[in-house]
């Protein structure tokens, strides 16, 4: 197997030194990284084997970036990959007025299977510091199908 | 994506160009003016100006973070409210309407922990880090000193050289928390504190805290920027000006602050200007080669015409155009009056006789100008007057920038230079700009 790329790193004093919360964010920033560099994929005992972080901290924030549909999981028999869930062609934000710190991303995304709608939910808390909630991804082409269903649902729970 | 620094080139002349940088949620048209305001009375003067006669190339602020509370107090917290008594949002309205429209930068300026005048200031805010308000403390007790000057500086070489860089965690907690209180001020930008460099060794321990302070920047609501303060003659150590170059143009950060403390190259010695010459030049290749790369230049005194129109988007001085070493408080006064002709400022006695032989107008058409006469006005309506004229003229300077790229033209601001009080700056601004010059910074991987 081939070995994968790596973005440049803090030694391991270095991030063991940081505060809790932007340790978890260097953390998830490095995870993103390494799958942005490696298109084909990497497991998890890559990523254990190339990063100063413990195999349940790394499986944690995987599970979480697979959540937020910011990653990918495919498993191929005992062994699951991870993919970065594509490259972003174009992205708008859109603030909730009635909200001001949570705000929403629409991106176009593109991978192996095609074109994406991906739109992601962000919180900004207290410190100014950016967190994604959630996310969905819509493929392309059932797109305008998706807004259509999604509009008769709002009107519906108007008229309620 | 809402965080990032974009840059749109809108036209280049040689070293020289306009742009769009989108900063945050700003939209700016370089060259800028970001006004530096010390005091809450500036920061209103700065606000009823971008009111009254709104322009392109300024509006934002740049406010020092111990003059932070001080200027904005509560009201970046009372934008969180969802509830607020009447008053308090009559009174925050022009606030919130300000900070809406127009970038706000906070600077660490960690410097002014190695000059006495601002030492005492740093004590006032609980949202700096407790080991910095005790360290300024510190020294502020021991002010007295036979040899204070220089004990201040061996200690604040040991805060950043040694204790910092030894300790990650304590480097990692002062990073954070100034990221902290830049955020909670409403800064669009976040810079790292750092030591003020004087030596190549500084420089070092500047580099590595902007290094990590970048990782503590993930995911924040604000643009990180490299952020490097350097003692005005140390640019005349080449292997200093080598490496910093160096750094800016390998380092993956697009947003760059530079500030070169106390410069005045009006009255420097001819080795420095050419020290400058040489680094400004190194920043326009830099420049020329990453269209994404933006430079920013703080208290810039008189040299910020010439810096905008050579290597820096964004260009910053106080309201009064006078960046040089504190002397007290600022005290209401009839203190000169800026020429955007002699790119300096006209003593008030000079401009009282200009204006009588104007035939009793203002030698300008800047709205505030307008319905001051010089020989009744008041110290109180002169102080506002002046700093509001200066902002403007700033505004004018930059647009005449722009204008010249616009017309492949730049050489024309070469000509202004030599043309006014500021003629030994001319040589900033080069006269050869050649494709091949470019090729001879080496960008390799």
């Amino acid at each position: 197997m081939n070995s994968i790329v790596m973005p440049d790193m803090l030694p391991k004093q270095k991030v063991e030194s940081m505060r809790p919360r932007e340790k978890q964010k260097y953390i998830e920033h490095i995870i993103l990284e390494v799958l942005r560099r490696n298109p084909q994929g990497a497991t998890l005992s890559e990523l254990k084997g190339k990063t100063p972080f413990a195999k349940n901290t790394l499986l944690k924030h995987l599970n979480r970036i697979v959540a937020t549909r910011q990653a990918a999981r495919v498993d191929r028999g005992k062994v699951s990959f991870y993919y970065r869930n594509g490259t972003v062609r174009n992205s708008i934000d859109f603030r909730d007025n009635t909200n001001l710190d949570h705000f929403y991303t629409f991106m176009e995304l593109e991978n192996y299977d095609g074109q994406f709608i991906y739109v992601q939910e962000k919180e900004v808390d207290e410190l100014r510091s950016i967190k994604v909630r959630g996310g969905i991804m819509i493929n392309a082409t059932v797109a305008p199908e998706f807004i259509k269903k999604l509009r008769d649902f709002i009107f519906e729970m108007e008229e309620k | 994506m809402l965080i990032q620094v974009a840059v749109t080139e809108r036209k280049r002349d040689r070293f020289a160009r306009s742009a769009e940088v989108a900063l945050s949620r700003f939209m700016l048209s370089t060259p800028y003016f970001l006004t530096l305001v010390k005091n809450p009375g500036e920061f209103r003067l700065l606000n009823e100006l971008t009111i009254d006669s709104a322009g392109e190339h300024f509006g934002g602020c740049v406010i020092r973070l111990f003059d932070a509370h001080k200027i904005m107090g509560d009201r970046m917290a009372n934008l969180r409210q969802s509830r607020i008594d009447l008053p308090s949002e009559w009174a925050d309205e022009p606030f919130r309407r300000y900070q809406k429209d127009h970038p706000i930068i906070i600077d660490p300026a960690t410097e002014h922990m190695y000059y006495l005048a601002e030492l005492g200031k740093w004590a006032t805010d609980e949202r700096i880090h407790p080991k910095i308000r005790e360290f300024a403390n510190g020294l502020f007790k021991a002010r007295k000193r036979k040899t204070s000057r220089v004990w201040r500086k061996e200690r604040n070489l040991t805060l950043w050289n040694y204790d910092m860089i030894k300790d990650p965690a304590l480097e990692h907690d002062v990073i954070s928390g100034f990221f902290d209180a830049e955020l909670h001020y409403g800064s669009c930008a976040l810079l790292a504190p750092g030591p003020l460099v004087t030596d190549i060794a500084d420089l070092e321990t500047a580099i590595e805290i902007n290094k990590l302070a970048k990782t503590d920047a993930i995911d924040k609501d604000a643009e990180f920027a490299n952020y490097l303060i350097v003692a005005s003659d140390a640019i005349l150590d080449k292997a200093l000006r080598e490496s910093l170059a160096d750094f800016l143009a390998r380092s993956p950060v697009d947003l760059n602050f530079l500030k070169f403390k106390f410069l005045n190259l009006r009255y420097a010695r001819r080795r420095l200007l050419k020290a400058y010459v040489d680094f400004y030049r190194r920043l326009a290749e830099i420049r020329e080669q990453n269209k994404e790369k933006v430079f920013c230049v703080l208290e810039n005194d008189c040299q910020a015409y010439v810096s905008a129109a050579v290597a820096f988007d964004l260009v910053s001085t106080s309201m009064t155009g006078f960046d040089r070493y504190p002397k007290g408080k600022s005290v209401e006064g009839f203190g000169g009056l800026f020429s955007v002709s002699e790119l300096a400022h006209i003593e008030f006695e000079e401009y009282k006789e200009a204006y009588v032989n104007n035939g009793e107008r203002p030698l300008c058409d800047h709205k505030p100008c307008q319905h001051i006469d010089p020989r009744t006005v008041t110290k109180s309506a002169w102080y506002a007057v002046r700093r509001k004229d200066y902002a403007l003229c700033m505004n004018d300077l930059m647009t005449r920038i722009e204008n010249y790229v616009r017309d492949s033209n730049i050489e024309m601001a070469r000509q202004d230079v030599t043309n006014s009080f500021m003629s030994p700056l001319k040589e900033l601004i080069p006269t050869h700009w050649e494709a091949t010059e470019a090729e001879r910074i080496q960008l390799s991987p």
